[in-house]
C-alpha cells in the first residue's frame, strides 16, 4: 500500500493545529475557573468578605473574577494580534517592524485598561498606585536610561523611517545592509566585518550615511612624485580605469571614469579615479583591480609614485 | 483591613473536607486529560488526512 502526501493538506493542518490548540487552551483554562466557582459555590468562604474598602466587599469570588478579567483581556488581545491584525497589515502594506510595534502598543494599552478595571473592582485606589508607579518610574528611568533611550529611538525609527530594511548604510566606515530593525537595536550585515548590532540611539544621534539613495562609486586615490607629467598621469589613470571597467562583468560602461587632479602636497601630487558601480561587492573588487592596473601602467611608463611623507619631527 | 475578619475567613476554610478538596483536583485533572486527548486525536486525524493511502 502506497502512501501519498498532499502538501496542500499538510499546509492546511499546519494552519489549523495552532488555532485548535489556542481554543482548547482557552476552554481548559476557563473550564477550570468555572469548575472552581461551581464546585465551591455553596461554601461560605467563597463569598465571605475578607475586607471592605470604599463600599466594595472583597471576597475570593471577586478575586477570581478579577483574574478572569485580566487573563481574558490578555488572551483576547493576543488572539486579535495574531489572527486578525495580519490581514489589516497586509491591506495597508505595513511592514513587519511597524506591525510588531503596533501589536505591542495595543497589548500594553489593553492590559493597562484591564488592570485598572480589575483594581477598581477590588476597591484599590488608583491614585495611590499612581504615586507608587511614578516613584518606581524615576528609579527605573535612571537605572535603564540607555536601554529606554534605545527603545524610544527604535520607535522613532519605525515610525519616521529614516532608513528601512534592505537599505545600505555606512557605520564607522563599514558599509552594510540593514536586515532587521528591532525595538532596541538594528542588525546590519556587512560584507566582511560580519553582523553589526547597532543600538538604535546611534541612528538618531549620529550622522549615518544612507548609501541606498546615493550613487555608489569605486574610488581610488593615488599620489605621484613631484615633477611627474600630470597630463600623462591623468591619461594613464583614465586608460587603466577604462580597461578594468570593460574587463569586469556587470560594471555600467555608459559613464566614463572620472579622473581628477585633487591636490598638491610637499612631495606629492594627488589624483583620484572614480568609477560608477552598482553594489559594494563590485566597488571593492573594482578598486583593487584598478590599483593593480595603475601600478602596472606607472611601472611601464616610468611614473614614480610619491614616497611616504617624512615624520614631522625629522 | 480588619485582621480579625480575615482570620475568620481563613477559619471558614476548615469546613472544607480533605475528600472534597481532593475531588476538586480530580475533576481539574480530568479537564486537562480531556484537553490533551482531544488535542492528540485532532493532530492524529489531521495527519491522516494529509497522508492519504492510494
Amino acid at each position: 500500500m502506497d502512501l501519498k502526501v498532499y502538501p496542500e493538506a499538510d499546509e492546511y493542518s499546519e494552519r489549523v493545529i495552532p488555532v485548535a490548540e489556542t481554543i482548547l487552551n482557552w476552554l481548559a483554562f476557563y473550564s477550570s475557573i468555572l469548575l472552581f466557582l461551581f464546585y465551591f459555590w455553596k461554601e461560605r468562604w467563597l463569598t465571605y468578605p475578607f475586607y471592605e474598602t470604599e463600599g466594595v466587599q472583597v471576597t475570593v469570588f471577586l478575586i477570581v473574577v478579577v483574574i478572569m478579567i485580566v487573563t481574558f483581556a490578555s488572551r483576547i488581545v493576543k488572539t486579535f494580534n495574531r489572527h486578525i491584525m495580519p490581514y489589516i497589515y497586509e491591506q495597508f502594506d505595513i511592514d513587519v517592524g511597524l506591525s510588531f510595534t503596533i501589536n505591542r502598543l495595543i497589548y500594553y494599552i489593553v492590559m493597562f485598561l484591564a488592570l485598572a478595571l480589575s483594581f477598581t473592582t477590588v476597591g484599590l485606589d488608583l491614585t495611590a498606585l499612581g504615586v507608587v508607579f511614578s516613584v518606581l518610574g524615576i528609579g527605573i528611568g535612571f537605572g535603564v536610561r540607555n536601554i529606554a533611550a534605545n527603545f524610544v529611538s527604535g520607535i522613532i525609527i519605525l515610525f519616521e523611517r529614516p532608513m528601512e530594511v534592505g537599505e545600505m548604510v555606512e557605520i564607522d566606515k563599514k558599509i552594510g545592509r540593514i536586515t532587521r530593525i528591532k525595538l532596541r537595536s538594528t542588525v546590519v550585515e556587512t560584507l566582511k566585518d560580519g553582523t553589526l548590532i547597532v543600538p538604535n540611539q546611534y541612528f538618531i544621534e549620529q550622522i549615518v550615511k544612507n548609501r541606498s539613495s546615493a550613487e555608489l562609486f569605486a574610488r581610488v586615490e593615488v599620489s605621484v612624485a613631484y615633477g611627474s607629467d600630470t597630463a600623462k598621469v591623468e591619461e594613464l589613470l583614465d586608460e587603466a580605469a577604462e580597461r578594468e571597467m570593460s574587463a569586469m562583468k556587470g560594471v555600467p560602461i555608459d559613464q566614463k571614469p572620472d579622473v581628477q587632479f585633487i591636490g598638491f602636497r610637499n612631495s606629492a601630487l594627488d589624483f583620484q579615479v572614480e568609477v560608477h558601480v552598482v553594489n559594494v561587492e563590485m566597488k571593492e573588487r573594482l578598486e583593487s583591480r584598478i590599483r593593480h592596473a595603475i601600478a602596472r601602467s606607472f611601472f611601464e611608463h616610468g611614473i614614480e609614485l610619491a614616497k611616504a611623507a617624512p615624520p614631522a619631527a625629522e | 483591613m480588619d485582621n480579625a475578619q480575615v482570620f475568620k475567613g481563613i477559619e471558614l476554610l476548615k469546613d472544607l473536607s480533605v475528600r472534597e478538596f481532593f475531588m476538586f483536583f480530580v475533576y481539574l485533572s480530568l479537564i486537562f486529560i480531556l484537553k490533551i486527548a482531544i488535542e492528540w486525536i485532532l493532530k492524529f486525524i489531521l495527519k491522516r488526512t494529509s497522508t492519504v493511502s492510494g
